[in-house]
């Protein structure tokens, strides 16, 4: 187990490590300048010189090794357009995208589980066909037009919840919702299959033969079979779910770190982009190195097959 | 082992609750739903609250300092954070700010009197000190703040609240009172620290009180000089939603008061609402096409003028814009000092740009050299359809030209640049604070235009006789029979239409005025 946890931790590193220099090269190479965006219509005396305040009249390698050294030490700089450290932008923002993703993760889980077990039960039934036509067609609408016939028929129809900004969690309602909806789809069509898959085999028949109650046999023998796969699944939502939130925070104005970056990228914030890119991937990596680990636990094969105990 | 397994899972669901909890945002008391119960249930704000809700289309620049930028927001905010030197009206004419008595000298001076009894926000006293630091600095050429200035301006103070501004060449300068009427004045005291740390400081209506969460927090100020039109709303939040269609929503659910950049398409939907108004503004902005003069083939006059000869500008802002432009007649928009129609000024006319195509040396197009068209997505309203209209009215006389639609940071890089990556041609708008035909026209023309990067030293000849005639109407002689005339005949860049503002508010409110600057007076809002 110790070993898997050090390998786990040096691929991350490894991973952090390109995503720094593959942010900071791409960012540079791509048309559009920083200073130009402080000072549109400055005059090229004025764009020069918030260029060279910026330090980005060094040639690329340059900066790159500047900033390194810094970063190591924890300082991930300045953000030019905000005027304040990248670090502070973070603090402010972070907390509004966390609780926007686990919140939607939980809800998305849960109501994955729910539906995807009683789609389980009820397989080839009515209510197994519905449940499956509701994820497909949650699955294939876009977030963005959901976001947005959301806002128009809760918040400006109904007047039930506000449509922009934060200012208690009630604001997180509709887009926590919004977000939810590609994790309840896959959740529930994983966990149907699985479960379906765990009911039918021998030890469910044996297990149903020795007068074990359908329901013991669904939780203990199916579901928790099923585990392993819907742990691996929820890793990868993790990341679908990062790149959600940037979307949907920008669609209803959410200030947290998805809005940021977005901006960040329009205005060409370098030092801010490669600040929350950073934050954003060492989340990734953090929670797939926990599920990693934890499936490494659950797993007795995968447990021996890594040399543990 | 099954006491192990049931442990992890316990631990597991209480570490997801902690993350959550621990990650739950926490917002400040003064910002938990602060007197807007009008943003919450329900489609109507609500009568006699505190709190004038604003939805800006452009995000703040951090950094407060008037001098280090030239982002429209910024400049929205500080329009009712600061007083300005003088205020330009629609019509062209200049009126008092903090200067309520002005005099112009032959030799380009002007002698200005400061209004006494005005206080900064932190109630310090403005003065002529604070005039003369803010001219100076405003103007300083390093300094983003002075893009539009065609040179510093000097001040001396003769008494406290008297100074006399002039060019620092000494030479005069016709635009100068309509520069400084731009011209927020700030703090001689206000450090670059003060700034970041403690936000910006005028002698406006409205004082800052913080930036947090994209939004910026408003108080009105007690000490504001103009009594009349001290502010009836306390508090202001001028809160950053990029999305059009959020700010919408967010205008017919009551959570907002003032919506800026309305989509063209979503006047339907504001008109069918009761409770939501629009409005409409002959803007300052005029937008064109810029013609790369260091491109060679854009050095062909011929050619230049072929391509503005095919352009259908009517059939653009009709079929395209909704009718929501205003068809260019000239080089600058007809709210700006000095304007007149540009005499000469090609209109659609096919034949005539094949005519012109053909004395370019390319009859029928043949043997044209590639021209790449550089338009920007998200910056002004439908670009890329008029920019898809334009590249089929060019090549219905022949003319073939590469479509480049780029986004934002990416097109003003391309905007600014005379490198051959910026293609030929780009289409921008153009709106100075400073509302004077002058401060565009010398930007783009003179000596080496900004964006275009012409070099005429004619067109700079012309440019530099208007800016020395200090009477008005001998100056608009020089603009309406010399200056303009002369680039209508080489369209170095072709106008194509002047912009229109289009503002969402709140039937609830009054007194809400748009400028065609897209500046508002939000002390002058009152909830019915």
């Amino acid at each position: 187990m110790f070993g898997t946890i050090v390998k786990r931790i040096l691929q991350g590193i490894l991973v952090l490590v390109l995503v720094v220099i593959i942010t900071f090269v791409v960012l540079r190479l791509i048309p559009g300048d920083p200073a130009r965006q402080m000072a549109s219509d400055g005059s090229a005396q004025a764009v020069e010189e918030i260029r060279a305040e910026m330090g980005l009249d060094k040639p690329i390698y340059v900066q790159l090794f500047e900033y390194i050294p810094k970063l190591l030490t924890g300082q991930l700089g300045w953000s030019y357009f905000q005027k304040a450290p990248v670090f502070d932008v973070i603090v402010n923002t972070a907390p509004f995208t966390y609780a926007l993703l686990f919140s939607a993760m939980i809800l998305g889980v849960i109501m994955g589980l729910i539906f995807g077990i009683i789609a389980a039960v009820k397989a080839h039934t009515w209510v197994d066909r519905t449940l499956s036509a509701i994820a497909v067609v949650f699955q294939s609408m876009p977030t963005y037009w959901v976001a947005t016939m959301l806002i128009l028929i809760v918040s400006v129809q109904w007047g039930l919840l506000p449509a922009v900004g934060y200012k208690s969690p009630k604001y997180l309602i509709l887009p926590a919702f919004v977000v939810s909806i590609p994790i309840f789809t896959a959740v529930l069509r994983n966990v149907r299959q699985n479960v379906m898959d765990g009911l039918s085999q021998e030890f469910s028949r044996a297990a149903r033969a020795r007068g074990i109650s359908h329901i013991t046999i669904l939780f203990k023998y199916a579901f928790r079979n099923s585990l392993i796969p819907f742990i691996t699944q929820i890793g990868g939502q993790v990341g679908v779910s990062l790149g959600t939130c940037v979307l949907i925070e920008s669609v209803f104005s959410l200030p947290g770190m998805g809005m940021q970056i977005l901006n960040a990228v329009l205005r060409r914030d370098y030092n801010l982009v490669q600040g929350l890119i950073l934050i954003l991937a060492a989340t990734f990596v953090l929670i797939n190195a926990i599920i990693d680990i934890s499936y490494s636990y659950l797993d007795p094969r995968i447990r021996k097959a890594q040399g543990g105990l | 082992m099954r006491m192990k397994k049931k442990l992890a899972l316990l631990l597991a669901v209480v570490m997801l609750l902690s993350i959550s909890l621990a990650c739950a945002p926490k917002v400040p008391d003064s910002q938990k739903e602060t007197g807007t119960e009008d943003s919450k249930q329900g489609s109507t704000p609500d009568k006699g609250k505190d709190t004038l809700v604003v939805l800006s289309a452009g995000a703040f620049a951090g950094g407060w300092d008037p001098t280090s930028h030239s982002i429209l927001a910024n400049k929205h905010l500080e329009h009712v954070l600061y007083t300005k030197i003088l205020y330009p009206t629609d019509s062209g004419e200049l009126v008092p700010g903090l200067c309520y008595e002005w005099e112009t000298h032959d030799d380009g001076s002007a002698t200005m009197k400061i209004r006494e009894g005005v206080t900064f926000h932190d109630g310090s006293v403005c003065d002529a000190e604070d005039v003369k630091y803010t001219i100076e600095n405003y103007s300083e050429k390093s300094k983003p703040s002075a893009s539009n200035f065609r040179e510093q301006l000097k001040c001396d103070i003769i008494d406290p609240y008297t100074v006399k501004v002039y060019p620092s060449s000494g030479e005069p300068f016709a635009e100068m009172m309509a520069l400084l009427a731009g011209t927020p004045v700030f703090s001689s005291e206000r450090t670059s620290e003060q700034y970041t740390n403690e936000g910006p400081m005028g002698t406006g209506p409205y004082k800052f009180v913080k930036f947090e969460n994209e939004c910026v927090y408003l108080e009105a100020y007690d000490g504001y000089w103009d009594t009349e039109k001290a502010p009836s709303i306390k508090y202001v939040e001028y809160k950053y939603v990029p999305d059009a269609a959020t700010r919408l929503a967010a205008l017919q659910s009551g959570e907002a008061h003032i919506i800026e950049r309305i989509e063209i398409e979503h006047i339907d939907l504001i008109e069918k609402d009761a409770n939501c108004k629009y409005v409409e503004v002959v803007s300052g902005e005029c937008q064109m096409l810029i013609c790369k003069w260091p491109r060679e083939i854009m050095k062909n006059d011929n050619l230049r003028l072929a391509l503005a000869y095919a352009l259908d500008r009517e059939g653009a802002v009709d079929a395209i814009l909704g009718g929501h432009a205003s068809v260019a007649k000239g080089f600058v928009a007809p709210s700006f000092v000095a304007y007149a129609d540009a005499k000469g000024l090609p209109t659609y006319n096919p034949e005539k740009a094949k005519e012109k195509l053909a004395e370019a040396g390319y009859p029928n197009g043949e043997g044209l050299p590639p021209i790449t068209f550089t338009t920007s997505v998200g910056m002004y309203a439908k670009t890329k359809e008029c920019g898809e209209y334009f590249v089929q009215n060019w090549k219905d006389v022949g003319i073939n030209v590469t479509f480049n639609p780029v986004e934002t940071a990416t097109w003003e890089e391309l905007l600014y640049s005379d490198e051959e990556r910026a293609g030929e041609i780009v289409h921008t708008g153009w709106s100075p604070s400073m509302p004077d035909a002058g401060v565009p026209i010398n930007a783009h023309y003179a000596n080496r235009g900004r964006c275009n990067f012409v070099e005429d030293p004619e067109l700079t000849a012309l440019i530099q006789k208007q800016s020395r005639v200090t009477d008005p109407e001998e100056r608009l002689k020089v603009w309406s029979e010399e200056v303009y005339p002369y680039l209508a005949s080489k369209c170095y860049n072709i106008p194509l239409w002047v912009s229109h503002h289009l503002y969402g508010y709140s039937a609830n409110i009054e007194g809400f005025v748009l400028d065609s600057l897209s500046f508002c007076n939000f002390n002058e809002i009152s909830f019915k």
